[in-house]
């Protein structure tokens, strides 16, 4: 958006302030932070020059990735449809997705922090991204695969599935 | 985005942040997202998941999406009969273990040659319906030789928003109960489906009050005369039929389509024009693409692939009122044949002011060329007379900005593109694709396809007006014959503000075409242009 409009022009957008676990403080647009569902459902009830939300369980450098996706999406949604307003055409679905693909493909650290905040935040899409790829690096290994790629420690004894 | 302030230093976060990675966190993720991640995978890779620890053992019993595909499940197995009928049984033990009394999603892809017991089938839907299944999708692209039934419980089930039935070429008859209840069904896809009945079908989509997304495709009537689609809420809607084998069949029962759909947002059709489509009231339709053939049962003359005059007079009637319906779409698809049929339509309207109107001097330039010229001017200024025809000659595109054209080109077609771009007032922009005339006609018992040669394009009188708002054009599948040029011509002519033209070459093989391209592009230089600063491009 920021390249899309001249900041002159537009008047001032709101702005909400978001707290992560470790102190800090993130100055985002209100509608960026309305991606978050559970943002959202508080919204209403909030006074207006109160606008801090602290969020306990989300970590200053996922809430950074958190705030980067979010502004993409709301930025893309914009464009695609001022694009179908428009007579040009554009790819900027696949376009996004793209984005999407690279985004999501952070170690499993950083995978399982995002999977945490985005369902502690209620954000669909992204959860939806982070499972997609959690559930892309299961598919297709063997459990022998599985538990060493997630360091899962196999304390079973006896399976009647194992021959399955 | 922004950081305002820190309370902590960067170094002291970035220790904070250390974490072993030696960690096994995805086994301490809560259940619910677990059950999530298992929902994204395939059943037996989910099964698979219960030998990984003892904290695993129970999680995919109680996942609330299952799916099931043939083709993920025979993967690394030799595919023998033995394994594949251990997919079957796979299934019955998954509903075994399953300790969720409900089943949100249940999908089952089945891509094999090998029988597959009907009843079996039958039995899982029954149990699933039982466990308030909200989305269930039966997808069976492999061609089966003996039939499916669905259970008549299923068109009451109160829990289910996605109902997709498909299957190839099967045409499993779709017997319905006299009473339907599907209270908050959103989407209902049925391919390859037999209608039975006429009242219980109408009356299966009137049941569903909630249907915002319909789609048929390749179903068969019977011998249904009359098809009510109605619903209130349903939004999209594609219809489309395949090409039928056997043709004395078809040809008497013909199932008349109604469609009462006022909050429709986009509509596809595909089908043949020997079918009756009555489109009621689509005020709110942003996007359509109508894609009706010429009838193949049809009597062709062989030579030309031409069918008889009335029934193409006939055809014309139902091509314009189709397109009187979507009138108020901004973005339009039309397919080849609807184009061609309109130059008979020209003739009919010919005759029909012919009979109405007393004006002199057309009658006395009657049988000139010209003729046509001031009819279609005539006819959409001035006529406004209660005639059945006239709301057909009153046709007008008033929001189409994109209008998306899959033509042959040939000398009717342009005069039928001609007619159209004169309807459409606001037309933005233009995407032609050419294709070659193929008709599929039959001999005998078998089905030919007929590759005829289009007619050429003869000045009829029939000019374009000026289009103001036309900005782009996009021209696919030229192979520079004098056809192509003369309508670039008539386009260029008349685009008052076109800033783009982007023109493709025809990716056939064929003779001198290199040649023939660089004289259509030397000839289309000189030819004159109403807008100043605009730019062809040669791809």
């Amino acid at each position: 958006m920021k390249d899309s409009f001249n900041p002159s022009i537009e008047p001032p957008k709101k702005t909400v302030t978001l707290v992560s676990s470790d102190g800090y403080d993130f100055e985002v647009e209100e509608e960026v932070a309305l991606e978050s569902q559970v943002i959202k459902d508080g919204f209403e009830d909030k006074a207006v020059d109160d606008r801090e939300y602290l969020l306990f369980n989300v970590h200053s450098d996922t809430l950074e990735l958190i705030i980067k996706y979010c502004e993409k999406h709301v930025s893309s949604r914009k464009s695609i449809s001022a694009a179908a307003a428009s007579s040009s055409s554009s790819n900027g679905e696949e376009a996004l997705k793209e984005w999407d693909e690279h985004f999501i493909s952070v170690d499993t650290n950083t995978l399982y922090d995002i999977l945490m905040a985005a369902d502690y935040l209620n954000i669909k899409s992204l959860l939806d991204l982070a499972i997609q790829k959690v559930a892309d690096t299961i598919h297709g290994r063997s459990p022998e695969q599985i538990r060493k790629k997630f360091n899962i420690e196999n304390d079973s004894i006896i399976d009647p599935w194992a021959s399955e | 985005m922004k950081m305002v302030k820190s309370n902590y230093s960067r170094n002291s976060k970035a220790k904070k942040l250390k974490i072993s990675t030696n960690e096994d966190r995805i086994s301490s993720l809560p259940n619910n997202l677990i059950h999530e991640i298992l929902s994204f995978l395939d059943m037996k890779h989910a099964a698979r998941t219960s030998i990984l620890s003892t904290r695993w053992r129970d999680l995919w019993t109680s996942i609330p999406t299952l799916n099931f595909n043939s083709t993920v499940f025979l993967e690394s197995t030799r595919k023998t009969s033995k394994d594949k009928d251990r997919f079957i049984d796979f299934i019955d033990q998954v509903f075994v273990h399953h300790d969720k009394s409900s089943v949100q999603t249940f999908r089952f892809f089945y891509n094999d040659s090998r029988h597959l017991p009907p009843k079996r089938v039958y039995s899982w839907v029954v149990a699933l319906v039982r466990r308030n299944v909200q989305e269930l999708v039966i997808d069976i692209p492999a061609s089966l030789h003996y039939l499916l039934s669905v259970p008549l419980c299923l068109f009451n089930c109160a829990s289910l928003t996605v109902l997709k039935l498909q299957f190839e070429r099967l045409y499993v008859p779709l017997a319905l109960p006299h009473f339907i209840s599907l209270p908050l069904l959103l989407t209902l896809h049925l391919k390859s489906v037999n209608f039975l009945d006429e009242d219980l079908t109408s009356k299966l989509f009137s049941s569903c009050p909630v249907l915002e997304s319909l789609v048929i495709v390749d179903c068969r009537f019977g011998k249904m005369k009359k098809l009510i689609i109605s619903g209130l809420k349903l939004k999209h809607l594609m219809i489309e039929t395949g090409r039928y084998e056997n043709f004395s069949f078809y040809k008497q029962f013909y199932c008349k389509i109604t469609i009462f759909a006022p909050n429709l947002v986009s509509l596809r059709l595909k089908d043949h024009l020997g079918r009756d489509y009555v489109i009621e009231d689509l005020s709110f339709l942003v996007t359509a693409d109508i894609d009706m053939e010429n009838e193949m049962m049809v009597e062709m003359d062989h030579s030309t692939a031409m069918i008889p005059a009335e029934v193409k007079n006939e055809y014309a009637e139902r091509v314009v009122r189709c397109w009187k319906a979507v009138c108020n779409v901004r973005s339009l698809t039309i397919a080849p044949w609807m184009l061609e049929d309109l130059r008979e339509l020209s003739l009919i309207w010919m005759h029909s002011v012919q009979l109405r109107t007393s004006v002199v001097y057309l009658s006395s330039i009657y049988d000139s060329s010209r003729f046509l010229a001031f009819i279609f001017y005539f006819l959409q200024g001035c006529l406004k007379s209660p005639v059945a025809l006239v709301e057909a000659l009153s046709l007008q595109f008033r929001n189409l900005k994109h209008l998306k054209l899959i033509t042959w080109l040939s000398g009717d077609c342009i005069c039928g593109i001609t007619y159209l771009l004169n309807i459409c007032p606001k037309l933005e922009s233009i995407n032609i694709n050419i294709i070659k005339r193929e008709v599929y006609s039959h001999d005998g018992d078998r089905g030919i396809i007929l590759s005829s040669i289009t007619s050429k394009y003869e000045g009829t009188g029939l000019t374009l007006q000026c289009m103001y708002y036309l900005k782009y054009v996009e021209i696919q599948g030229i192979v520079g014959c004098p056809n192509g040029l003369h309508f670039l011509e008539i386009l260029l002519k008349n685009a008052l503000v076109l800033a783009k033209m982007l023109i493709f070459a025809s990716k056939e093989r064929l003779p001198n075409k290199e040649k023939k391209l660089m004289r259509f592009i030397e000839r289309l230089q000189e030819v004159p242009r109403a807008s100043s600063n605009n730019a062809i491009l040669f791809l």
